[in-house]
């Protein structure tokens, strides 16, 4: 077979590495970003941006322990930025009216989710639904793992009361 | 983890698994080419929904290969076999503005088979100019100079047949009027090894610009900057596994998506003439592409930011 290749701008790009990374990251981190920003469409161009970043710069993301992290971390800022630049907030909660609404089945824990601010959410969801650890969570977002344990000690909280569980 | 904890997790990768499916290219799926908007508030998802379905592509593309200007203009009965690649001739002469090419043959044949194929330039957008004409209605606005039978053989004979390949290569146009478009077919007599490449173009007109609104088949392409607008560079044929492939670049506000889908044996690549969303100025800004087999198996992904 013929090698596929990419070939911008007169260097050929090896892409093998990236494109195992992407094959198993994109879908994880689009739909981590969905969950994140409670809207599909934004997680799909977030996760678009972020990975074709990586791949400008996969001589040094790749080297990263953790390159889905840093993803999650420029798709999670595109998607603010976006979100500010058009002058609204990012979203305080999932809205179901959103298009391309999904349908989960157990809208109290999403909803409960959707309340909590954006910087505890995207604790959650990479805590809970990437099933990062915590200094995992650390590195990706780039904050310390102290504060990736309190803000998830206080979504926790909040998230037990907005349940009806024991915390 | 507690029972909070779990049922969090659970919930959480129960929601994401209803996520809709983002394919790169659902196979068997018609053919696409449409701006992704991000929302804009609460109803901007019916209107993103709605506005998917009245979206255009204006990315002007240009051969500056084989079509060269010196495809001669001859009468229906002087058709023939024996033509060099860059020496095609046709029936047709240039369509004038507002016109829709009708009634093109063309013949052609090259030499001996190279393992180089097609080279042009897939334009990104930018100002437009007499190599971007980016108008609106069509996914690739045609370039001054060749015909739209030129331009659809040429494709044809070097993505398909390669550089110089000795085969014979038959175009003809057909108009449906009805439709408001007119498509290019090309046949290679005999077929080439590299049939299931083969690639076909439609043309329409509309407002006075005659452009491509549909292409079947596709290369592989560099990302380059000519005159100062960002290009992808159209290099090889697809590696045989490939049955799709999904070509994305940001231009101002919108994510593009060209979506080429194999349904054998040919790919495809289409833009709903009523599409009629104004393409922005802006450069692009990334271009990111991704290539799969029929199984869906990611065969490779590339692109590039563009400075």
């Amino acid at each position: 077979m013929e090698e596929f290749k990419v070939v911008v701008s007169g260097d050929s790009v090896g892409v093998s590495d990236f494109a195992d990374f992407y094959e198993g990251w994109r879908d994880p981190i689009r739909r981590a970003l969905a969950l994140s920003t409670g809207d599909v469409a934004m997680a799909d161009e977030a996760v678009d941006e972020a990975m074709t970043r990586a791949m400008g710069s996969w001589e040094q993301v790749g080297a990263y322990e953790r390159p889905e992290g840093w993803v999650y971390r420029v798709g999670l800022n595109w998607a603010r930025g976006r979100y500010r630049r058009r002058g609204y907030e990012l979203l305080t909660s999932i809205d179901p009216e959103r298009p391309a609404a999904f349908d989960p089945p157990d809208l109290d824990v999403i909803d409960a989710v959707g309340s909590l601010s954006a910087r505890l959410r995207e604790v959650v969801i990479a805590r809970y639904y990437l099933d990062w650890s915590t200094s995992d969570v650390a590195r990706a977002l780039q904050i310390p793992e102290g504060t990736v344990k309190s803000r998830l000690a206080r979504a926790l909280t909040r998230l037990a009361k907005n349940l009806g569980e024991p915390s | 983890m507690n029972q909070l904890e779990y049922r969090i997790r659970r919930g959480l990768h129960a929601a994401g698994e209803r996520i809709p499916e983002s394919p790169l290219v659902a196979s068997g799926k018609p053919p696409s080419v449409k701006p992704r908007r991000s929302l804009r508030g609460p109803l901007a998802g019916i209107a993103a929904m709605v506005a998917m379905l009245f979206v255009v592509g204006s990315v002007s593309l240009l051969f500056r290969g084989p079509v060269d200007g010196n495809a001669v203009s001859r009468p229906p009965d002087d058709l023939g076999p024996g033509l060099g690649t860059s020496d095609l001739s046709t029936d047709t002469t240039a369509p004038s503005q507002g016109s829709i090419v009708e009634g093109t043959v063309v013949n052609g044949s090259a030499g001996s088979c190279s393992p180089t194929v097609a080279r042009g330039i897939l334009y990104l957008g930018g100002p437009a100019s007499q190599n971007n004409l980016a108008a609106n209605g069509f996914i690739f606005s045609l370039p001054a100079g060749p015909t739209a039978a030129d331009f659809a053989t040429t494709f044809v004979s070097s993505a398909v047949v390669g550089d110089g390949c000795e085969q014979q290569i038959t175009a003809s146009t057909e108009s449906d009027l009805g439709q408001g478009r007119s498509a290019v077919g090309v046949d290679l007599i005999p077929p080439a090894t590299r049939a299931d490449l083969r690639l076909t173009v439609d043309i329409a007109s509309e407002d006075d610009v005659v452009g491509i609104t549909e292409v079947r088949g596709a290369t592989s392409f560099d990302v380059v900057t000519r005159e100062d607008a960002p290009a992808m560079l159209l290099l090889d044929v697809l590696p045989q596994e490939a049955a799709s492939l999904t070509v994305k670049f940001r231009k101002g506000e919108d994510v593009w998506e060209l979506s080429v889908s194999a349904d054998e044996p040919q790919i495809a690549l289409a833009v709903p003439p009523s599409e009629t969303d104004p393409f922005s100025d802006a450069e692009a800004q990334w271009v990111l592409f991704t290539v799969l087999d029929r199984d869906g198996a990611l065969l490779d992904v590339g692109g590039a930011l563009i400075p």
